[in-house]
C-alpha cells in the first residue's frame, strides 16, 4: 500500500485521550529495579519502611501497555494511527532514536499515572538512517497524576524504516 | 599399580572414587530458612499471567476472586520459585567474585566438594513440583532447601562421567504451612577434554 503522507500530516498536532497507568506507583516495581539497576539488596520490608518517592525513570514502565491482552486494542489514538499507517506502507520497523525527559515533581508511592501522546512532528519526507530509508516521527508524551497535576513531559523520536540493513562487522 | 605401559589391571577402578564421608552428612538435612525478597504481590502476578497468556479471573479480577471459595486472589502455583529467588547481587557476588550468601546451606557445601572431587561440569536436568495449598496474593514465602539424595556410583553420559544429586526445596507461607515441595535435579559431571576446550575457546 503506498503512503498516503497527507494522513500522516493531518494527525499532527492531534493529542490521544488521557490512558491510565495499568498499576499505582508500586513497591514491588521499584525494588526490582533497584536491584536490577543499583545492586540493591534490600528486601521489601525495608522499601516499605522507607520508600516515598519513585525512581523518575520507572515512569515509562507503568504507563507501557500490556505484554499482551486477551482482546488485542485497535490503533485508535493520533499516534496509533500514524504508525499503522507508515507500517502499512512497508515502513515495519520503529525505533526509538531520541528520548527527551522532563520531570516536574516526584513520583509517590501509590499514585496512578495517567498519560496523553500527541503527534508533534513527522519528517517532511523520507530520510536516510543507518539503516534504512523512513519517516522521523515526534512523539509528545504528558505524564499526570491522578488529581490531574504534571508530573511529567517526554519528547520520543521514533523512526519508521522500511527494512533494518545493520552492517556486518566481517 | 599400572605396568609400564601405563595400563592398570583389570580389577582396579579407573577414576579413584569420591569420599563419600564428606558427603553423607549433607544428606537429608535442610537448610536454616531463607527469607524473600518480595511479597506475592498483584502487578508481579499480573505480569505473568500477560506473558504466560493466562487469563483465569482468580489471579486479576478482585471483585470475582472475592466471590469465590477462595475468597481472594491467587497466584498462579507455578511462581512460587519466583518469589522465593535471590537478588542479582547476591548472583553477581556468587558466580563472579565467589562470595556465596549462605555458605553454610548444604547445597553450597556439596558444590564445594564436588568440584574438589572434580566435578566441575553443571547441568539441571529436571524439576518438578508438588503443590499442597494455593498461593495467595499478599502471601510471604519463605523456604529452606537441602539435599535429597546424591547418586553413590559415576554415571555415564554423554556429557561425561558424572553424578546426579537431587535437591529439595520446601516453600512455606507466613503461616508456616506448607505450599510445595520441589525437587531439582542436578548432574555435576567430569568434562572430557575436548569439551573443556570447547569451554575455553
Amino acid at each position: 500500500m503506498a503512503l498516503d503522507i497527507a494522513a500522516v500530516k493531518a494527525l499532527v498536532g492531534k493529542e490521544s485521550a488521557l490512558m491510565a497507568a495499568r498499576h499505582r506507583a508500586n513497591i514491588p516495581d521499584i525494588r526490582h529495579w533497584c536491584e536490577v539497576i543499583r545492586q540493591d539488596n534490600r528486601s521489601y520490608r525495608e522499601f516499605e519502611k522507607s520508600t516515598v518517592s519513585a525512581p523518575a525513570a520507572l515512569l515509562m514502565v507503568w504507563t507501557m501497555p500490556p505484554l499482551w491482552s486477551p482482546e488485542p486494542k485497535a490503533p485508535t489514538e493520533p499516534h496509533e494511527r500514524a504508525i499503522r499507517l507508515l507500517e502499512e506502507a512497508g515502513y515495519t520497523t520503529g525505533l526509538a532514536v531520541a528520548l527527551e525527559q522532563k520531570f516536574m515533581r516526584p513520583l509517590k508511592v501509590g499514585e496512578r499515572l495517567s498519560y496523553k501522546v500527541k503527534v508533534s512532528a513527522v519528517s517532511p519526507g523520507e530520510v536516510e538512517t543507518g539503516i534504512g530509508r523512513g519517516y522521523q516521527l515526534d512523539l509528545h508524551y504528558t505524564f499526570q497524576n491522578q488529581d490531574g497535576e504534571l508530573v511529567s513531559e517526554q519528547v520520543c523520536r521514533r523512526a519508521q524504516v522500511t527494512k533494518v540493513t545493520a552492517q556486518t562487522k566481517h | 599399580m599400572a605396568n609400564k605401559f601405563g595400563v592398570l589391571p583389570f580389577n582396579s577402578p579407573v577414576e579413584p572414587t569420591m569420599d563419600y564421608s564428606k558427603i553423607a552428612p549433607l544428606i537429608g538435612v535442610q537448610s536454616p530458612r531463607h527469607l524473600p525478597h518480595d511479597r506475592v504481590t498483584v502487578e508481579d502476578v499480573d505480569r505473568w499471567c500477560q506473558v504466560m497468556r493466562d487469563t483465569n479471573p482468580l489471579y486479576t479480577d478482585e471483585e470475582y476472586a472475592r466471590q469465590s471459595p477462595h475468597g481472594g486472589l491467587l497466584a498462579p502455583s507455578g511462581m512460587v520459585h519466583v518469589f522465593a529467588l535471590g537478588t542479582m547481587k547476591a548472583a553477581i557476588d556468587q558466580f563472579v567474585h565467589g562470595k556465596c550468601e549462605f555458605p553454610d546451606d548444604p547445597n553450597v557445601k556439596l558444590n564445594t566438594v564436588v568440584e574438589e572431587e572434580g566435578y566441575t561440569g553443571v547441568m539441571a536436568t529436571a524439576q518438578r513440583q508438588q503443590h499442597f495449598r494455593r498461593l495467595r496474593v499478599g502471601d510471604e514465602i519463605h523456604w529452606t532447601l537441602g539435599i535429597a539424595r546424591l547418586s553413590d556410583y559415576d554415571h555415564l553420559t554423554r556429557q561425561g562421567v558424572g553424578r546426579k544429586y537431587q535437591m529439595l526445596y520446601q516453600f512455606f507461607n507466613q503461616n508456616d504451612e506448607l505450599l510445595c515441595n520441589q525437587t531439582f535435579d542436578v548432574l555435576v559431571y567430569r568434562a572430557p577434554m575436548s569439551t573443556r576446550r570447547l569451554y575455553a575457546g
